[in-house]
């Protein structure tokens, strides 16, 4: 056992905060902190210079254009990129597309799609779930029907956020009846604008617009937009999910709240919170830290362990921890600023210096709807149940 | 004791439910008048002032209908507490005209006790009042007033400029000169509006009530507008089991109803423990409105910080078993929660009633 960093990944680590001090830009990352989502647009810029930088795909082998980096340098990458308010670009093309096409994918596809998702041209969307398939993925419905070189694609998907801005979605789709349903599904790149693909938005509690229904009819797409071999989805799907594995832990995104939890004390002290209310906040904060704390190493055990059941179990507790400490963090932040987050505030693309409804502070705007969203967490990525379900599930074969 | 509901009360509970879940507004905007019509908004208004002089557990029933249904009327706000302010001033024809007007729905009425820095603490306005020759001058700004976009009257509080320490209660006209109105919504969808008062003259009438009288009244008022938004958050948690269970018996996942997965019954039940330590936590804050300023204050205090932690944590846990769906506007779970999250933040949070608890 080693339970100390090495002077490498101190020097590395310093070298990533320093890059994102400098190349950052403040604008961009003054609204992520905000917590709105920030759409392909606005996030253009910022893919390119980390594509410049080579730094855009840390989670793809270095031959296709990853960094090579350890796992703990790309933990520490991570959480940095976290601290730093750097907003994500196109995570699903970028850490679960780009893997699976490095690893299973054809060569022509590999030749097609790898670099234009590194430099931002093309991004994607993941179209698993749909409305009768959600935690129960392997019963999905979409059929993919062979017609000589292409397929035909029909059916629904639901939920799949960021169809509204992406060029493709990896669909899976059903491609043989005969077989277990897990045995039968397929992995499709689906062009977006091909005839038959609708997209309509789903309005959510948060205000903001970021999952869709996406309706499949009679969609031709070309065989060769099949990822690695008919009837092998599953096993890819899998393998796409585990690359989530340890960002499920939100490591970077609790720790910029543990950032802003006390900033956002302090200016209440100036508009009378008492300092025994002060004082309140920061030992739940203490004890949101010291959870967090445990998480990381956690991360970290999970980072270094090896493949297999024990290993799902544990990545299974920290996608249930990650989700539940970042609604306890985000309603903490409510908390303190108190009524200020009863507005419905508009993201200010401008001046903080602008007066905010209910006298609020520059901080009020996005901690209520990011409040809201993070109440999605629980769900998404394997809903903590069957998360839970996962645990069992290795437990009783040991 | 008795916890059982009278006949009348019962009818009172079913006619607000059919109303709230299908009344529609007969005008443009919300169902004021229809209020009005059905009595609500004379309730808290004595028998002697040409009101109902309903028990106050009359008007808890119907604020735990209009949290069941997300009616957007505050009708707290609207109504009970400046029926009770207006009430409490020395009699005289203003204060006839006035309640009248409350209960007929005729003028819509707005309180305006919040300010930036008082951190719920109604009883420390910084707005103040300097006398003048003819009445005051008002100068200050409220926040987060419901209804205040369209209010025709506000009870305003201020503190008197020559004695720093003297609370006082204003009833104003919301077009006078001096006052700016910015309306915004709140998460819950609800319109608020921030007032800001730049030396507005008021006539010496429009004093109600000023120092200890204004200070007691106000903590009364507070203390019952707490209880009626406990009791709102019944009828969200109510309705959150409701719609949980109709919803988890139909949606089928793995080729069975959810609601065959015992961890979701036990969530289930988990909701249901919530709701009922909420419900009694509610009837001792009824009983103790009764009591010594003291008691009432903890009893208040308790009620607000037992309701909503379980109301947070109940709808929370339903919007989790809707999966996807609960997230969604289209479906009213995550309504419940908007409204919870915005609640919770509104006449006192925990950390105020916690303090007010210990005694602080
Ligand atoms: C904000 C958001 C973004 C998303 N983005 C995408 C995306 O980009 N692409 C995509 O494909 N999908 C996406 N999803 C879908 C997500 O993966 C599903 O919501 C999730 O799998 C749960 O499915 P469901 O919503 O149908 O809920 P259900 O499966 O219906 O679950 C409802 C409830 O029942 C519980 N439950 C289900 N089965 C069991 C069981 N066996 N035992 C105990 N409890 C159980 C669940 O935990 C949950 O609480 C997104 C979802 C959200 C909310």
């Amino acid at each position: 056992m080693d339970l100390a960093f090495s002077a490498e990944d101190e020097a590395f680590r310093t070298e990533v905060g320093e890059f994102f001090r400098t190349e950052l830009p403040a604008d961009l990352a003054r609204r992520e902190a905000q917590g709105f989502h920030l759409n392909r647009s606005d996030l253009a810029e910022w893919q390119r210079i980390l594509y410049r930088k080579g730094w855009v795909a840390p989670n793809w082998p270095k031959e296709f254009g990853g960094t090579g980096w350890s796992p703990i340098q790309k933990y520490i990458y991570e959480l940095e990129f976290g601290l730093a308010n750097a907003p994500e670009v196109n995570l699903i093309g970028l850490s679960m597309v780009g893997p699976v096409l490095c690893r299973f994918g054809s060569p022509e596809l590999q030749q097609r799609f790898l670099q234009p998702i590194m430099s931002g041209d093309i991004w994607f969307c993941q179209g698993f779930s749909e409305p009768q398939a959600g935690s129960d993925l392997a019963s999905l419905r979409t059929r993919a029907v062979k017609r000589g070189n292409d397929y035909v694609i029909s059916g629904q998907k639901i939920w799949t956020t960021s169809a509204h801005f992406s060029d493709y979605m990896i669909c899976l789709c059903r491609t043989n009846d005969a077989v277990s349903p897990q045995a039968g599904l397929s992995m499709i790149l689906v062009p977006m604008d091909a005839p038959g693909v609708t997209v309509k938005p789903i309005e959510t509690i948060d205000g903001d617009h970021t999952v869709n229904e996406v309706f499949l009819d009679d969609v031709v797409v070309p065989a060769a937009n099949l990822v690695g071999d008919p009837d092998s989805g599953w096993n890819q799907a899998k393998f796409l999910l585990g690359n989530e594995r340890t960002h499920n832990a939100m490591i970077g995104m609790l720790r910029r709240y543990m950032v802003r939890i006390p900033r956002l004390i302090a200016t209440e002290l100036q508009h009378g919170l008492s300092a025994a209310a002060a004082a309140e906040f920061e030992r739940q904060l203490a004890c949101l830290r010291i959870d967090v704390d445990a998480l990381e190493w956690s991360v970290l055990r999970v980072l270094a362990g090896e493949e297999g059941p024990e290993l799902a179990a544990a990545a299974s507790a920290l996608k249930v921890c990650g989700s539940e400490y970042l609604v306890r963090a985000s309603e903490l932040e409510l908390d303190i600023l108190g009524p200020q987050i009863t507005p419905r505030h508009d993201p200010s693309p401008t001046s903080p210096a602008t007066s905010l409804p209910a006298g609020a502070s520059s901080f009020a705007p996005g901690r209520t709807t990011q409040h809201l969203y993070w109440h999605a967490s629980t769900i998404f990525g394997g809903s903590n149940e069957i998360q839970r379900g996962i645990i069992w599930n290795t437990l009783r074969r040991r | 004791m008795d916890f059982w509901l009278t006949q009348e009360q019962q009818m009172l509970r079913d006619s607000a439910r059919r109303f709230l879940a299908e009344g529609k507004a007969s005008g443009n905007g919300d169902r004021w008048s229809e209020m009005a019509e059905l009595g609500w908004l004379a309730m808290a208004i004595a028998d002697e002032d040409d009101g109902l002089g309903s028990e106050f557990e009359d008007i808890v029933l119907l604020a735990e209908e209009i949290g069941r249904a997300l009616a957007p009327e505050s009708l707290t706000l609207g109504s009970v507490v400046p029926a009770r302010i207006i009430g409490a001033s020395s009699s005289g024809p203003q204060r006839e005209t006035l309640l009248a007007a409350i209960a007929s729905g005729e003028l819509r009425f707005a309180t305006a006790f919040d300010e930036r820095n008082n951190r719920y603490d109604w009883q420390r306005p910084d707005t103040t009042a300097n006398a003048t020759s003819t009445g005051w001058k008002l100068s200050g700004s409220k926040t987060l007033v419901a209804g205040g976009a369209v209010a025709d009257r506000l009870v305003v509080s201020a503190r008197l400029g020559e004695a720093p320490e003297t609370l006082a209660l204003f009833v104003i006209d919301t077009t006078l000169p001096g006052i700016t109105r910015r309306e915004y919504q709140t998460i819950d969808g609800a319109s608020v509006a921030d007032l800001d008062f730049d030396r507005v003259a008021l006539n010496a009438s429009t004093l109600l009530l000023k120092g200890a009288a204004a200070a007691e009244c106000l903590a009364q008022s507070f203390d019952e507008a707490v209880v009626l938004l406990s009791a709102e958050a019944l009828g969200w948690m109510d309705r959150a089991i409701e719609l949980t269970v109709e919803y988890i018996k139909v949606r089928e996942q793995f080729g069975r109803p959810l609601a065959e997965f015992q961890a979701l019954q036990h969530s289930v039940a988990e909701m249901y423990i919530d709701a009922e330590s909420a419900h009694s936590i509610v009837c001792m804050a009824m009983a103790a409105l009764h009591q010594p300023a003291g008691d009432r204050r903890r009893a208040v205090s308790a009620c607000k910080v037992k309701a909503m932690a379980a109301a947070r944590r109940s709808i929370g846990m339903a919007v989790h078993l809707h999966g996807g769906m609960g997230i969604t506007c289209e479906y009213p779970i995550g309504h419940y929660l908007q409204r919870v999250t915005v609640a919770s933040r509104c006449l006192g949070d925990e950390h105020f009633h916690l303090e007010r608890y210990v005694g602080r």
